[in-house]
């Protein structure tokens, strides 16, 4: 169950980046298979960003803590 | 020389021999004209990573304009671009091409690249474009020539559309060069936009491609581009966030992830080809008959004070950092990326002032491009350029292995150097010489130190001559005809 959540969470991660638009208006070919892969490690550092609040929120509770003590 | 690029709809760049001009757009003049006059282009300017470039007011455009006839009829050509804004760039003294380029100088273009388009996101500006060709080098520097390639960076906007050319032009002719050894010439001189991930998978083994950097770099590529969803047009839609923080978070991660690829990709320092040990072990001289040479081209530099020399065959460079360190400015060509590379090394550190290319004067760099006019030769590039060009140790390879004859190599070295020919006799006696005509002596039974004076002379007059002891080598200083010797 666990899991099929967090595939959940990432195929529509990647939905809302794949699919969400105006038209670019770029001259240089942006390629395919490398522009979906610049798409899937968009997806992977949207996440990351996340990890990163989560842990410095938990730390900062930490340190609160360990200030209170 | 005259070349013009043509391929950003925002400009048009137009180069004659005294002009490097380019023509803004009406519809980008209000950006370009802020880029211009910002503190990050002036600061990019000074720290030389950026073209100088100075924009030109209606009355200095006009008096241009009145001039040059033929710039006039190009600004003319053209209705989207004769009501623009025009930029004089400070020119670069020799245009090299990233297919001239050894591996060392394409990854230092493609780091500077990457720097710019990172250092750029503090001004909510990127680059739109990821080419080698927006670099050139002054010296062994590269230097970001295309001003029009900034652009303002929308916000919401995490992707970099040049994300795939980076990886076309400067990572992948770097991993084929580290893995294959196939030289940055052989991928770059026919493939205008670089190598795709399909062009390398298929060099790969079975248990490369599935193991990094080929996994990622090449083998989900490829696989992705023949997926479905590549065939969705909603792909290429431009892709937007809503949260800010967020969106920088994931552009600069893409940069600094690519950048850390590319570093892995470092040329090693030591790299060895058949040429590399040439000076130090392989080479035919004694060493006392290395230091009379020396001494005799020492000596050349100092009385005749050359400024622009051609290196022809440089090899590790021995002389081209003599005449560098007399203060020279030198293109050093050679057909050896590995000898080019080195001498790029080093003149690097040592700060002078040299342009090692990976150009072989028996097939130069042809002209390239839409009309063969994009890029230019090697040899229109180089003709009339050069004040002294020298041919140490070389003419026997393009004798022997080349077959070129010597009335030919006389006659392009006279359209190659303005004034001197600093040029190495070897008599086919010599024993390289003897090594490189496998057999074929008769072919060069002809040849004797008279025979080569007589067919130096039709172009050149004799102004020094020195026999190196002990061998069957002979250097000669020449002054083209038509020339006073001082």
């Amino acid at each position: 169950m666990k899991k099929n959540n967090f595939f959940e969470i990432i195929g529509i991660t990647l939905w809302m980046l794949v699919f969400i638009t105006p038209v670019a208006h770029a001259y240089v070919d942006p390629g395919t298979g490398s522009l979906i892969w610049q798409f899937i490690l968009a997806a992977f550092f949207g996440m990351l960003f996340y990890l990163r609040k989560i842990k410095k929120i938990v730390l900062s509770l930490f340190s609160k803590r360990t200030d209170e003590d | 020389m005259k070349i013009n690029s043509f391929r950003d709809p925002d400009g048009r760049v137009y180069i004659n021999d005294k002009h490097v001009l380019r023509i803004v757009t009406e519809k980008g003049v209000p950006f370009y004209y802020e880029f211009f006059t910002s503190d990050f282009s002036q600061k990019l300017i000074a720290e030389q990573r950026l073209i100088n470039t100075n924009i030109l007011d209606k009355h200095q455009a006009d008096s241009l304009l009145e001039q040059d006839e033929d710039f006039r009829d190009y600004f003319n050509s053209d209705s989207q671009h004769n009501k623009g804004l025009i930029v004089e760039h400070e020119k670069v003294p020799f245009i090299s091409y990233p297919y001239e380029w050894p591996i060392e100088m394409l990854y230092a273009a493609g780091i500077l690249t990457i720097d710019i388009a990172v250092e750029s996101d503090e001004y909510n500006l990127g680059i739109k474009d990821a080419s080698p060709y927006n670099v050139l080098f002054r010296g062994t520097n590269p230097i970001f020539i295309d001003v029009l390639s900034f652009e303002k960076r929308e916000q919401g906007d995490y992707t970099w559309l040049a994300y795939a050319q980076f990886i076309r032009m400067f990572y992948l002719p770097l991993l084929v060069n580290k893995y294959f050894g196939i030289s940055i010439a052989d991928s770059l001189l026919n493939h205008r936009d670089g190598l795709e991930p399909d062009d390398v998978y298929q060099l790969c083994s079975f248990t490369q491609k599935l193991l990094p950097p080929f996994l990622t770099m090449i083998s989900i590529p490829k696989w992705l581009a023949n997926s479905k969803k590549a065939k969705n047009e909603e792909l290429y839609h431009k892709k937007m966030m809503s949260n800010h923080e967020k969106t920088k978070f994931i552009y600069q991660s893409l940069l600094n992830r690519l950048k850390k690829s590319l570093m892995k990709l470092l040329p090693e320092n030591d790299r060895k080809s058949v040429w590399s040990d040439y000076m130090q072990v392989n080479n035919n001289y004694l060493p006392e008959q290395i230091s009379a040479k020396s001494d005799f081209i020492k000596q050349f530099l100092q009385e005749y004070n050359p400024q622009r020399v051609l290196d022809i065959g440089c090899n590790t460079g021995y002389f081209t950092f003599l005449a560098a360190r007399h203060g020279a400015s030198v293109v050093a060509i050679d057909y050896d990326p590995v000898v080019v590379g080195r001498v790029w090394q080093q003149a690097y550190e040592e700060k002078l002032d040299i342009l090692p290319l990976h150009v072989n004067i028996t097939r130069p760099t042809p002209s390239m491009g839409w009309g063969n006019t994009e890029y230019l030769s090697f040899i229109e590039r180089a003709e009339g350029y050069f004040d002294t060009v020298f041919m140490l140790a070389v003419i026997h390879h393009l004798l022997v292995s080349e077959r070129i004859p010597l009335e030919k190599i006389v006659d392009l070295a006279a359209k190659l150097t303005t004034k001197y020919l600093v040029v190495e006799y070897v008599d086919p006696e010599d024993s390289m010489f003897k090594i490189l005509t496998r057999g074929r002596e008769e072919l060069y039974n002809y040849l004797t130190p008279e025979i080569f004076i007589e067919a130096c002379q039709r172009q050149f007059d004799i102004v020094d001559s020195m026999l190196i002891s002990g061998s069957k080598r002979c250097l000669y200083i020449l002054c083209k005809k038509g020339n006073s010797n001082g």
